[in-house]
């Protein structure tokens, strides 16, 4: 007797006549929950080494990231962008909204590189925002932390009070799955220093040249699948290390 | 809502259930991954108040997850046919009963996995159990989905998604420490309609109250109404089948969608 779809129908005395009332869709009142959401903090090192082409392709990279995921229908719904900068000083520049809501910055090149203040603040609005959905009744998926240099911090070094504090934050971080961390170097980065920062899992990566427009339609196409998925899923977000990649691994 | 007012002569449980593909399936070229079946007592007459409802969702990027939520379902319910549809014997608390149904279903997808020399993770899905004995259900569940029943004029969350803190945290039948996450619920007397549902109606029949969900009457109290006062299975199938490929439900999640109910 074991069936389904129609062998398991045929277990059942069919009635005579269908339903009188109206469709059934037309009756029933659906609840239109607040689609889940997918917090990013872009945090973008906008030092004076960054001035002239480097700045200006990381400006036409913003908003080329925004128009591919409003294009995207889920991403659209889903992915909340917050961007943090940090050059003359640590400045939120844009602070959690709807990626529709999100006018790309034109960012400005000057001062020096206070990353760790910058990344922890970074860890700081994330968590911020989560208790926000939390307490609002909004599920949200696991945020991404996502940095961007071109240089080495200026305002701590390895061993300092600092440097300890942000090391642990975001390793710890990435280890109790309280957020994603990637850092994306760009042509003179400290790399060394970099590996050092992320998680052990998760090294840094190097941008070729200047494929900023490639790196970022790779991110809001990453946001878009993870936006999509379960974690039980085997979630495949395109290798941006493969041949025709914009990053590389250094070595 | 309280107690469906019932017309006609059909038999009890009525049970009505189906699965449709989303749109981002669809658009995606995959197939619904959903499975959904059922089987009632009905040719077992001393056992004709007892039926099962089992669904599963399989995970959208598992390779062979159409496969895995088929065979997951179909094995539950054989076990729990042998076990519960064609016997009188009383089955005072249900629950060893549920978990040897999971533990089938598990056990198959080992063993598709071995046979297709696959990892088992191509396999995963969700599972969904409701056993019906008279006015009673009991239910086993892993992974997200739900299950809601009406009891007196109360609408009941009787197993809830998973939580993790994550929307996307979902530990599947596939998972090692699958048996720590899978729910069992005891019988609940005195159950006029269950309704068991898969992560893509989850939305549009559940709301929040804080960090919990729970039923959205307006969905719930006029289709169960709607399903009592009904008489032909079939079209009934139809009318949900209609209801969940509606652009409506499709605002709500582009997922697969399983919906099954019965009225007890």
């Amino acid at each position: 007797m074991t069936g389904e779809g129609d062998s398991a129908r045929n277990l059942q005395e069919k009635g005579t006549a269908a339903g009188s009332m109206g469709a059934l869709e037309e009756i029933v009142d659906i609840a239109y929950p607040q689609q889940p959401h997918c917090p990013t903090v872009l945090v973008l090192d906008t030092s004076a080494s960054m001035a002239g082409f480097k700045i200006d392709q990381l400006n036409s990279g913003l908003a080329i990231f925004k128009d591919e995921l409003v294009a995207d229908e889920l991403a659209r719904k889903r992915v909340d962008i917050a961007v943090i900068s940090f050059g003359k000083g640590v400045n939120v520049v844009h602070s959690f909204s709807s990626i529709e809501d999100f006018p790309p910055p034109v960012l400005e090149a000057d001062g020096f590189t206070p990353m760790g203040k910058a990344i922890s603040a970074a860890i700081e609005m994330v968590e911020k925002r989560k208790k926000e959905y939390r307490d609002t009744g909004v599920d949200y998926y696991r945020p991404w932390i996502f940095l961007i240099t071109d240089g080495h911090p200026t305002d701590m070094q390895p061993g300092d009070n600092l440097w300890n504090e942000v090391i642990s934050r975001v390793h710890n971080g990435e280890r109790d799955k309280k957020f994603l961390f990637w850092a994306l170097g760009v042509d003179k980065a400290n790399i060394q220093i970099l590996s050092q920062i992320t998680p052990p899992t998760r090294p840094p990566l190097m941008l070729k040249e200047t494929h900023f427009a490639e790196m970022f339609v790779w991110l809001s196409k990453s946001l878009a699948t993870i936006s999509d998925s379960r974690i039980g899923e085997q979630i495949t977000i395109e290798n941006p290390t493969g041949p025709q990649g914009w990053g590389s691994v250094p070595t | 809502m309280s107690k469906p007012s019932v017309k006609g002569t059909k038999p009890r449980p009525f049970i009505v259930g189906t699965s449709v593909i989303g749109q981002s399936h669809r658009s995606k070229g995959l197939p619904c991954q959903d499975h959904c079946a059922y089987l009632t007592a009905l040719n077992f007459p001393r056992a004709k108040s007892r039926a099962v409802i089992a669904l599963a969702d399989g995970l959208g990027s598992a390779d062979r997850s159409l496969e895995g939520a088929s065979c997951a379902v179909l094995s539950a319910l054989e076990e729990v046919r042998t076990s519960f549809l064609t016997t009188t014997r009383a089955v005072p608390d249900p629950r060893p009963l549920i978990i040897r149904a999971a533990h089938q279903a598990r056990k198959c997808l080992d063993d598709e996995a071995s046979r297709a020399r696959l990892s088992l993770r191509a396999y995963a899905c969700t599972l969904i159990l409701v056993l019906i004995s008279g006015p009673s259900v009991a239910i086993g569940h892993i992974g997200d989905g739900g299950v809601v029943i009406l009891q007196h004029e109360d609408y009941i969350l009787a197993s809830a998604p998973h939580r993790g803190e994550y929307v996307n945290e979902v530990v599947p039948l596939t998972s090692d420490c699958w048996e720590e996450s899978f729910r069992m619920t005891p019988w609940m007397g005195s159950t006029f309609a269950v309704a068991a549902f898969t992560d893509g109606c989850q939305g549009a029949v559940l709301t929040r109250q804080g960090p919990d969900h729970v039923p959205y009457v307006p969905f719930f109290s006029p289709l169960f109404q709607y399903i009592a006062d009904s008489s032909s299975h079939d079209a009934v199938v139809g009318d949900i089948t209609r209801l969940l490929s509606s652009p409506r439900m499709g605002m709500v999640s582009p997922d697969d969608k399983t919906l099954a109910v019965a009225i007890l």
